[in-house]
């Protein structure tokens, strides 16, 4: 049975509902997309693109795109709605695509029918999308509509996920492909530019040029044959358009035309950029098991097998065929330096030959994205491979890890391994600077930090969407009905306090420093604060939950009745649901230190009596010496006073 | 209570050697001076008289109190005999009267009886009364433990 939510949840953006019954398939971009319905007719149609939970919307293209973008699947909104399995599950609005995927309609598309349906209305929207500092990144036959024969394509959607994430390695430059799929970026307009090139030619040959080519094959001839090369071998197009897609697939982000110059193809094909062709060398180096004839490929070859590329590197091997097989030395003789100090270093650690690889494709590459342990990143995909990360990769976290608490990530890009000094991001800093902080949870608060549509990776609230403190208070007011121990554990404690303002940020630390018999009482008070900070309504569970956690606070009152009286109040307090008074009535300092003092009164009152008891005891035998004597004074007392009493009853007449 | 001392059971002892030099004293001189009297004076406080030397309860107490009975039940023949009676044998014989002799002699045991009883009736209404203190101290211990939740056991009293 699926599980039922307690709340009807809003609808998105105040007037869109999803209909999880009806999936519309294709429409998504790789993504379920369902139906999405509006009371107000003038938005036309819409769907809703459900978001994956390890892969974080992008949240800035929500927010800068205001207004309706033309060809282009435009977001209209975004927030939680119903899932399928009956738990919750957050979808990204978005205008409903025209017609049929253009990859579902297998033609070969004419000249013209390019220009004008395809490169120029994209060149318009790639050109808005550049005026708000926005990349597209998923232009590919199965993300672009088509209305009707003879109408301009449609863009579909891109912001569900993050940048290029379902990019084919076709579509992407060889830079970008080698990057975790996650990791790619937010790139540059050039970026969408290559693809939109790659997409026309798709659509002029009817077909994938490279079909049946692995990502790695396809990555491999891009760097070694240049990427319009690789992608139009053995193909026949007119010299219109092989101009213009020589232009579009350029190496050089910088030489490929911009949007603007899209608009006028004779003027983007006339466009031509010098560029050398890299240098081949007739003897190839292997590395591993790739063969590589220039440096590109050879850097390539590096990021896929580092061990070996190791060994190379610190025999010489790769500097001696830079030198003698490509006639590079000034490149040679960079890699000699890096390796000989990696030689000379005198108390070398586990990442010193990470170091040297990362370094030494750098050298050969400067556009290579950074390369450590075989996972290749974009700074700015950080966020994007975090999630994944934490929430699925073992590996991939230890990788991360490594890359922030090591300030691998700032260190490549301050030193700038193309001569240039790049900024690094300040959400990689702010990362950097809570993975060092020591903290056990420090990876997985910058991962809440960098990702702030994902929900809690907890299990317990898997079949929830869970994105603020809000809605993680009502998501613990259900659990709380079931739950026995600690409902905040070490991910909950870390998502509070990631989700949190940083200035109440203090208040929680102590939660992640608690263990053992102290915890019950920190996560009462956060859970009080919590309610109170974001006046979050009644909470009758998770009340009846805090009176079972408090007992052990109203068990250390000393005072008999006033734990009686407690515990009656925490029960009809319970029932309104309102954390604080229950929480300041167990935690009320004045009347804590009235039943100390009443405490300390009763020992020494207790003191006092055994005292006393042992007092009695004691005194027994010594007091009935003690009586006799005062009986004898008595009984001579009473002698003394006949004795008076006679004496004047005769000497009275 | 501290138990008296061996200290102050001597200085009793030379109090009681006094008080018997000074009674023989007394009694010699009013021998002396009027043994008609005297004779049987001593006869009626004879038990008193004794009880003076074989007491060694601290100050003398029972034979003061036996000495004072004897005295207060003495005055009224004394008073009548000396001025009726004259001579030794006349006063022996108004004195020393069985009735008399009895009389005061009663008073003699009445004020030794006394003196045994006294102590049992306090020891009694004493033990009565802490008795009811102990028990309503040990109420009241029993009310703060339980209110306050403090250690069950009490500390132990010592025997003496």
């Amino acid at each position: 049975m699926p599980p039922t939510l307690s709340t009807a949840l809003p609808p998105i953006a105040g007037r869109f509902t999803v209909d999880p019954t009806k999936p519309l398939p294709d429409a998504g971009g790789g993504l379920p997309a369902f139906l999405a319905a509006s009371p107000n007719a003038a938005d036309g149609g819409h769907i809703a693109i459900a978001v994956a939970r390890d892969a974080s919307p992008r949240l800035d293209a929500l927010h800068r795109i205001r207004d309706h973008i033309d060809n282009l699947m435009t977001p209209s909104g975004h927030g939680l709605g119903p899932a399928a399995d009956g738990g919750e599950a957050y979808y990204i609005i978005c205008t409903a695509p025209p017609g049929p995927l253009v990859s579902a309609v297998p033609q070969r598309w004419s000249e013209k029918a390019l220009v004008e349906q395809v490169l120029k209305p994209t060149a318009r929207t790639l050109l808005t999308l550049q005026s708000m500092r926005l990349t597209h990144r998923a232009i590919r036959p199965d993300n672009v509509f088509l209305e009707a024969p003879g109408q301009p394509i449609t863009l579909g959607a891109a912001w569900t996920g993050p940048p290029a994430m379902l990019q084919p390695a076709l579509f992407e430059t060889p830079y970008s492909a080698m990057c975790a799929p996650v990791a790619r970026g937010e790139g540059v307009i050039a970026d969408d530019v290559y693809a939109l090139g790659v997409l026309m030619l798709c659509l002029a040959i009817g077909k994938s040029p490279c079909a049946g080519m692995t990502d790695d094959e396809i990555i491999r001839a891009k760097l070694e044959y240049g990427s319009f090369v690789a992608v139009s071998r053995g193909l026949r197009m007119p010299g219109f358009l092989t101009d213009l897609l020589s232009g579009m697939l350029a190496e050089d982000p910088d030489h490929r035309p911009s949007p603007q110059l899209l608009l006028d193809p004779n003027a983007a094909r006339a466009r031509r950029v010098a560029s050398s062709p890299p240098r081949r060398s007739h003897d190839p180096l292997t590395i591993g098991d790739m063969q590589v004839f220039d440096a590109r490929t050879l850097a390539f070859a590096m990021f896929r097998s580092e061990r070996r590329a190791v060994q190379a590197l610190r025999n010489g091997a790769i500097s001696d065929w830079l030198r003698r097989g490509l006639g590079n030395a000034g490149v040679a003789q960079q890699i000699e330096e890096l390796a000989r100090r990696r030689r000379s270093e005198t108390r070398p650690d586990i990442r010193s030959d990470a170091k040297l690889v990362m370094w030494a494709i750098a050298v050969l590459d400067p556009r290579m994205p950074l390369c450590w342990r075989g996972l290749a990143v974009r700074p700015d995909g950080m966020e994007g491979l975090m999630a994944v990360a934490v929430q699925q990769d073992v590996r991939a976290v230890s990788i991360v890890y490594e890359i922030f608490a090591h300030d691998v990530l700032s260190v490549w890009l301050a030193r700038g391994a193309d001569g240039r000094t790049r900024p690094v991001p300040p959400a990689v800093t702010l990362c950097q600077s809570l993975v060092q902080s020591g903290l056990p949870d420090g990876m997985l608060r910058a991962f809440y930090l960098m990702n702030p549509l994902l929900p809690c990776a907890d299990p317990a609230l898997a079949d929830r969407w869970v994105i603020d403190v809000p809605a993680l208070l009502r998501a613990l007011d259900d659990l709380a009905a079931t739950a026995k121990e600690a409902l905040i554990n070490d991910g909950i404690a870390a998502f509070i306090a990631a989700r949190c303002h940083n200035e109440w940020d203090r208040l929680f630390d102590p939660l992640l420093d608690q263990t053992g018999a102290d915890l019950w009482q920190a996560e009462a008070k956060t859970l009080r604060q919590l309610q109170a900070i974001y006046r979050v309504g009644p909470l009758p569970q998770l009340a009846a939950w805090v009176v079972r956690r408090l007992r052990p606070g109203v068990e250390s009152w000393r005072n008999r009745t006033t734990r009686q009286e407690m515990a009656a109040r925490l029960q009809d307090l319970a029932r309104a649901g309102d954390l604080r008074p229950m929480i300041d009535l167990v935690f009320d300092r004045e009347r804590r230190q009235a039943d100390e003092d009443g405490a300390r009164s009763a020992i020494d009152e207790v003191a006092g009596i055994d005292a006393e008891l042992a007092a009695i005891a004691d005194n027994n035998l010594l007091r009935s010496r003690g009586m006799r004597h005062s009986s004898t004074t008595m009984v001579g007392g009473l002698g003394l006073s006949l004795l008076i009493v006679h004496l004047l009853g005769a000497v009275a007449p | 209570m501290k138990p008296p001392t061996v200290q102050k059971t001597r200085s009793g002892g030379v109090v009681r050697a006094l008080v018997c030099l000074l009674l023989a004293l007394g009694t010699g001189a009013m021998l002396a001076l009027s043994p008609d009297l005297t004779v049987p004076l001593v006869v009626l406080l004879l038990p008193g008289l004794v009880t003076l030397l074989i007491d060694r309860s601290p100050g003398l107490g029972l034979a003061r109190a036996v000495l004072l009975f004897q005295a207060a039940a003495a005055i009224g023949p004394v008073q009548r005999a000396f001025y009726a009676c004259a001579g030794l044998h006349g006063c022996m014989e108004q004195l020393c009267r069985p009735m008399t002799v009895l009389a005061v002699w009663l008073a003699a045991a009445a004020a030794w009886a006394l003196t045994e009883l006294v102590p049992v009736g306090l020891r009694v209404w004493q033990d009565a009364r802490l008795r009811t203190r102990r028990t309503d101290l040990q109420a009241r211990r029993a009310a703060l433990v339980s209110e306050w939740g403090l250690d069950e056991a009490p500390a132990e009293p010592r025997r003496g």
